[in-house]
């Protein structure tokens, strides 16, 4: 199976988790919902490396899943055109900015709470909540055109936090855009530094 | 939301200044310039890590003794993320 990070899996029952050391919220969470985020480190021995999400931010726990427990998988790009739940300003940043991807051409979609509410139907947005979209590219994208999508988040009625997957790893779309010669990217192994070139070298693990 | 201030002793002067990282969650921006004494002013969404961020900050200056006033806009960077951000921020201000 193809999984990549922000990809939510249904379990197949929330027993599928392999975890030491659960705290109790794990598995009332899992009973609400049984679904679980792919975190970036991947496969830990051969197991996905997974993520549970609780009700608050510090409610987050780290743990894998075997594949044949995984019963469906969405993606960002699943969600994306998916009916909204309930009104939150999350669901509306993201009807206004999916025309603004179509129209460039960009593949992505919501993660984080507003991809989880969208996957579960559980509420995850609160107040504070910001939008994740995460745009994945196998090759180097068309720097206009996600210049374009930045300027559109910038209007949004929420603070968008925009995500550039790379064959490498994942950079902030602002500091993509930027003129730093370096910029942060996230790999499975951990942050690092990395000039602009480096961002579309495949990883090796 | 969380705000304070931090000192430590430098004296390496610093050439220039420079302001590295994007508001995006779990990262941060860093605002570095030469100053007479070394000051941090810290911005945190995460409350109640003041402790890490004397510890992380404290390994920067260990290693890179400068006089600088930094000011740090925090959205929840991991302290490997700080540490990034910090030696990028000292990178460029000797561009």
């Amino acid at each position: 199976m193809g999984v990549r990070p922000h990809d939510l899996l249904r379990l197949r029952t929330p027993a599928a988790l392999e975890a030491v050391d659960a705290p109790d919220w794990v598995a009332r969470s899992l009973a609400a919902a049984p679904w679980v985020v792919v975190r970036r480190a991947g496969f830990v021995r051969g197991r996905i490396a997974v993520g549970v999400r609780g009700n608050s931010r510090a409610e987050r726990f780290a743990a894998v899943v075997a594949e044949a427990a995984v019963a469906e998988r969405l993606s960002p790009e699943d969600l994306r055109d998916r009916p909204p739940p309930r009104a939150h300003p999350a669901f509306a940043a993201l009807a206004q900015l999916g025309p603004v991807l179509d129209a460039a051409g960009l593949p992505g979609g919501p993660a984080g709470a507003a991809g989880y509410e969208l996957a579960t139907g559980r509420p995850a947005l609160t107040a504070a909540s910001d939008l994740d979209l995460v745009l994945r590219f196998d090759g180097v994208p068309d720097m206009a055109a996600l210049a374009a999508v930045s300027a559109a988040a910038a209007r949004a009625p929420l603070r968008v936090d925009l995500v550039v997957e790379t064959p490498a790893g994942a950079v902030a779309l602002d500091e993509l855009l930027g003129d730093s010669p370096q910029v942060l990217l996230r790999t499975p192994q951990g942050p690092r530094l990395a000039s602009h070139a480096e961002l579309w070298v495949t990883a090796t693990c | 939301m969380e705000r304070f201030e931090l000192r430590f002793s430098g004296n390496a002067p610093l050439a220039g200044r420079a302001h590295v990282g994007v508001v995006a969650s779990g990262d941060l921006e860093v605002l570095m310039e030469p100053s007479n004494e070394t000051v941090v002013s810290v911005r945190t969404s995460v409350d109640g890590f003041e402790k890490v961020w004397r510890a992380t900050l404290a390994r920067f200056f260990a290693r890179h003794p400068v006089a600088a006033r930094i000011e740090i806009n925090d959205s929840g960077a991991t302290p490997g993320v700080v540490s990034l951000r910090l030696a990028q921020a000292l990178e460029r201000t000797k561009a």
